[in-house]
């Protein structure tokens, strides 16, 4: 077992303090603990190559020699071995440690560690103390999200079974694009392979496992793809016109002005989307919001009201 | 998330990332080495012997790492090759990424400074990975830090907020007492002056806060705090997504038995009637009858307004 790790790290140093390529031959003939038949100690190199770039680290391949077309050879650049981030503050530090911190006991906590170790080993002090009391913390109830987002990373199709507006259980197989945190929901974003086209799904609908599965790198993720696009609310074009009682209905006026404002009522005008997620906000809020526009609206709520008292009556 | 197996590609991966670390941190305790790798003292001794047997091609003494263990004390040497940080991975990324856009949201007005500095870390990172991850606006938890403060320093905290289910907008004072997470919603748990209870808020609904010099009167009955739930029976006649997640109800059984009755609890009953009421008709509240009741006087109060008035 510790035998591969220290060829791993040995084999990184050689790469990494040569000034030209290696070839095989020279690795095999100077790096230690690569024994066996040739077969076999090229076998075990093609393994620790491919496990060396799993790690992030990039081997550069190219000629020994150009003038004969001979073995190739390899190379790790420092400059892409190195943290990516340039020269950083202590300012910096501080905050990237903080977005790591906030991750203490979630989901993504393995890889938070790891991100606060190199921070650390950057050897200049974070300078916490000149932030607030900040000490942001993830809230995630879905252990579904590591999975996810490895899958992003590496570039690995998913499957999972989701629960649709409809009811259904359905399986949906998806290039993973991107996840976000929406009102206290995460959602991922990506290719969903049988509607061929981009499809976004709140992660506590999937029910059961996500299953990563295929090969690593199976497909691109578009350079102009941004996943805060796809979580937008949609542009609400409808305007309605509402009598809100006074002081009430903070949730549904918050940032809208009045139309004009009497004793008991105030009149505002209010922009939406969904006429049916409208009529609930509406109904909501009982006789402290009254609907004036538009007509058939209006209309549905008279009928719904009158459906919900002979329900109950 | 459990302690894994460490599989030798890890060890390797931690291996190249101590050398750095110990660089910046000569003379570090080994206790203390194990808890920022999160590993056991012996895996990290076991770490380091393996380390003492790397170096540069040729092995000899002047090739390896030199590292001196100094009664518990790590010190490295001859490690230059090795010596500069590791780039971050991509799932390293992500989790930065995430956690600096939550952080952006937690700030205040108050520092465009930091917000700054964040946003351009933020496009520094992404230029690396693309813009697939995002977490702003996931809670508007800008009065978290004033809490913080407040909660360190039993401070009490004026507070303006908005209650969802009565519809009512109240000042109080309260002594925090801690944050919560539920169902991915924060919530803050505090001793309410003004009702003389415990009670709890969600950080979303707080429109206003501010921390006092007071210091609050330490509050022993902490396990008090209510949590009587109201409990009705509904029927589905009409299963929708939206309402079923509303009322935590498992979408699946209830539609495959459209007609049954299911159980709901809330700390309100204003709640359960205003869900109700929401659902237009789509549920039925069988029990209990008084809820029942107001909510028939409810919509027919509410039909009056709209000028229709029922038999």
């Amino acid at each position: 077992m510790s035998r591969k790790s220290e060829r791993l790290v040995n084999l990184t140093i050689a790469l990494l303090a040569t000034k030209r390529y290696l070839t095989k031959s020279e690795i095999f003939r100077t790096v230690d603990v690569y024994v066996g038949s040739a077969e076999a100690k090229e076998r075990m190199f093609e393994r620790d190559k491919d496990d060396l770039r799993n790690l992030g680290i990039e081997i550069e391949v190219g000629n020994f020699d150009p003038l004969f077309d001979d073995e190739a050879g390899y190379r790790i650049r420092p400059e892409k071995y190195e943290l990516q981030l340039g020269e950083l503050n202590n300012n910096q530090i501080a905050l990237l440690s903080l977005a790591a911190q906030a991750w203490r006991g979630a989901a993504l906590d393995t890889s938070a560690l790891s991100a606060l170790v190199k921070l650390k080993s950057i050897g200049i002090d974070s300078d916490l103390d000149s932030l607030p009391a900040l000490a942001p913390q993830v809230t995630d109830a879905d252990s579904e999200l590591s999975v996810i987002t490895h899958a992003i990373v590496t570039r690995t199709v998913i499957s999972f079974a989701y629960l649709a507006e409809s009811l259904e259980v359905q399986k949906r197989a998806l290039e993973p694009y991107g996840v976000a945190a929406r009102d206290g929901h995460w959602y991922v974003v990506g290719n969903d392979l049988d509607k061929r086209d981009i499809r976004v799904f709140r992660i506590d609908r999937i029910r059961d496992e996500v299953i990563s599965h295929g090969k690593e790198k199976s497909f691109e993720i578009p350079q102009s793809f941004s996943v805060v696009e796809h979580l937008s609310p949609p542009a609400k074009i409808e305007i309605a016109i509402v009598q809100v009682r006074l002081g009430k209905a903070y949730s549904l006026r918050r940032n809208l002005a009045a139309i004009s404002v009497g004793d008991e009522w105030e009149t505002v005008h209010i922009p939406y989307s969904d006429e049916d997620s409208f009529l609930r906000e509406i109904l909501w809020h009982g006789d402290d919001v009254i609907l004036i526009e538009p007509a058939h609206l209006r209309q549905r709520i008279i009928y719904t009201l009158t459906e919900i008292v002979e329900k109950h009556g | 998330m459990g302690k894994q197996i460490t599989t030798p590609l890890a060890r390797a991966a931690r291996l190249l990332d101590l050398v750095p670390y110990l660089t910046a941190h000569q003379g570090i305790a080994i206790g203390e080495l194990a808890h920022e790798f999160d590993v056991s003292e012996s895996e990290m001794m076991a770490d380091l012997n393996t380390l003492w047997m790397c170096g540069l091609p040729g092995y000899t003494p002047l090739e390896l790492i030199e590292l001196s263990f100094d009664s518990g004390f790590v010190t490295i040497g001859n490690a230059e090759t090795l010596d500069r940080t590791r780039s971050l991975s991509h799932d390293e990324i992500v989790v930065l990424l995430l956690g600096l856009d939550i952080l952006r949201g937690t700030l205040l007005d108050n520092r465009p400074d930091l917000v700054a500095t964040i946003t351009q870390l933020i496009q520094s990172l992404q230029s690396i990975v693309g813009r697939i991850v995002s977490a702003s606006a996931q809670v508007n938890s800008k009065f978290r830090s004033e809490i913080l403060v407040a909660l360190t320093g039993r401070r009490l905290l004026a507070m303006t907020y908005h209650s969802s289910a009565r519809d009512e907008i109240t000042e109080r004072e309260v002594l925090p007492l801690e944050i919560t997470t539920n169902d991915g919603v924060e919530y803050l748990v505090a001793y309410c002056h003004h009702a003389q209870a415990f009670r709890t808020f969600r950080l979303d609904r707080i429109i206003e806060l501010k921390v006092l010099d007071q210091v609050g009167q330490s509050v022993a009955i902490y396990d008090a705090i209510s949590t009587e739930r109201v409990s009705a029976w509904v029927i589905a006649h009409k299963a929708r997504r939206v309402h079923l997640e509303r009322f935590l109800l498992d979408p699946i059984a209830v539609a495959s038995a459209i007609g049954a009755t299911h159980e709901i609890s809330s700390f309100s009953d204003q709640w359960i009637i205003r869900s109700i009421v929401a659902t237009g008709g789509d549920f039925e509240l069988v029990a209990p009858s008084e809820i029942r009741l107001s909510i028939a006087s409810k919509a027919k109060a509410l039909l009056a307004c709209y000028g229709v008035s029922l038999a």
